[in-house]
């Protein structure tokens, strides 16, 4: 049974994007095959963090409006078997797509794929209802901040409001100096507020936008939010993962990285 | 920032946390924070009205599934 996943946010800016490439590339890494779907009408950007944008030659208005087969539309990501992109469109906006059309579309990709993950724009406005139509799982990422959670409460109602079987949050961009002086929620108090069972924790890694830079994922990787996202897609997946691995395995790190600067600097 | 934050015992984290709390009762309400201020005012009024308390003593608190008064 293939499931239709929905990253979402309300707030910009807080990792829907990267959250989606790497979950999306540690599914196909375990074998699945996956289908990407870029929601952002006239923001795309799900192309260039996956480091395929010079592949692309139609999009999802295209496939949607009948100017092409949905499968030339399709791109194959070569370096990870199993891994597909379907691009936004840049020059048009929102409303060049309907709910019901998005519904009809991953339905259609329901027989081929076993994920098919929805990137969602920010905002609550048709962007985020073409996105949600057809979902059945919903993945909330936000940030320990005020603003960002404030919004992924908005949505976590909202969502409420469709046949969405599955809610799970995502913080993203936590920092334990900060948690440790107090200046920072923690993971705990913003599960806390938001009531909705955690599917991980990512650190803010400085490798996240190196990686971007490159266009290539972090899951697979070694880096804090490399393990992070790789814990994540295990969780997806039904594996039962302690959660706080990433945290113990950064905080290892961080003691010996420390250890090395002193011996560095005599 | 102030040099009231910098001398202030609470972390910033839990200011942050105490002030989403209020701020997300009246969001999933869809109540604004001076409706909510009007409400347990005049439900305050009603209570003074048929018992003996003192009104600067008395709280009310409201959450999404159901409104408590302490005095």
């Amino acid at each position: 049974m293939s499931e239709v996943i929905v990253i979402t946010s309300g707030k910009g800016g807080v990792g829907k994007t990267t959250t989606s490439a790497n979950i999306g590339t540690g599914l196909a890494l375990s074998g699945k095959k996956v289908v990407l779907i870029d929601t952002d009408i006239g923001l795309r950007n799900l192309d260039v963090v996956m480091g395929l944008e010079n592949r692309i030659v139609y999009n999802l208005v295209d496939v949607v409006e009948g100017n092409c087969r949905l499968r030339q539309a399709l791109i194959k990501d070569k370096r990870y078997p199993g891994l597909y992109l379907l691009p936004s469109a840049q020059t048009r906006d929102k409303t060049a797509v309907s709910p019901n059309q998005m519904i009809k579309l991953t339905e259609q990709l329901k027989e081929q794929f076993d994920y098919i993950l929805l990137d969602c724009p920010a905002g609550i406005e048709r962007g985020f209802q073409n996105a949600v139509a057809g979902a059945n799982r919903a993945i909330v990422v936000t940030t320990p901040e005020v603003s960002a959670i404030r919004d992924a409460d908005r949505i976590i109602g909202l969502l409420g409001t469709y046949e969405i079987g599955k809610i799970e949050l995502i913080v993203n961009r936590i920092r334990a100096d900060m948690m440790k002086k107090g200046d920072m929620m923690s993971v705990d108090d913003v599960v806390d507020i938001l009531s909705v069972p955690l599917l991980g924790a990512v650190y803010d890694d400085e490798s996240v936008v190196i990686a971007t830079n490159h266009g290539e994922p972090l899951v697979g990787g070694d880096s804090p939010a490399g393990i992070a996202f790789s814990n994540i897609v295990k969780r997806i997946e039904g594996e039962q993962i302690p959660l706080m691995t990433e945290e113990k395995e950064h905080s290892i790190r961080i003691f010996f990285s420390t250890i090395l600067q002193k011996i560095q600097e005599g | 920032m102030s040099i009231l934050h910098i001398f202030s015992k609470k972390k910033s984290g839990d200011v942050a946390k105490d002030r989403l709390k209020i701020l997300l009762i009246s969001d999933r309400i869809n109540c604004s924070p001076e409706l909510m201020e009007q409400i347990k005012a005049e439900i305050s009024a009603v209570i003074c009205k048929y018992m003996q308390i003192d009104r600067e003593k008395m709280e009310i608190q409201v959450s999404k599934r159901k409104i408590n008064v302490f005095w």
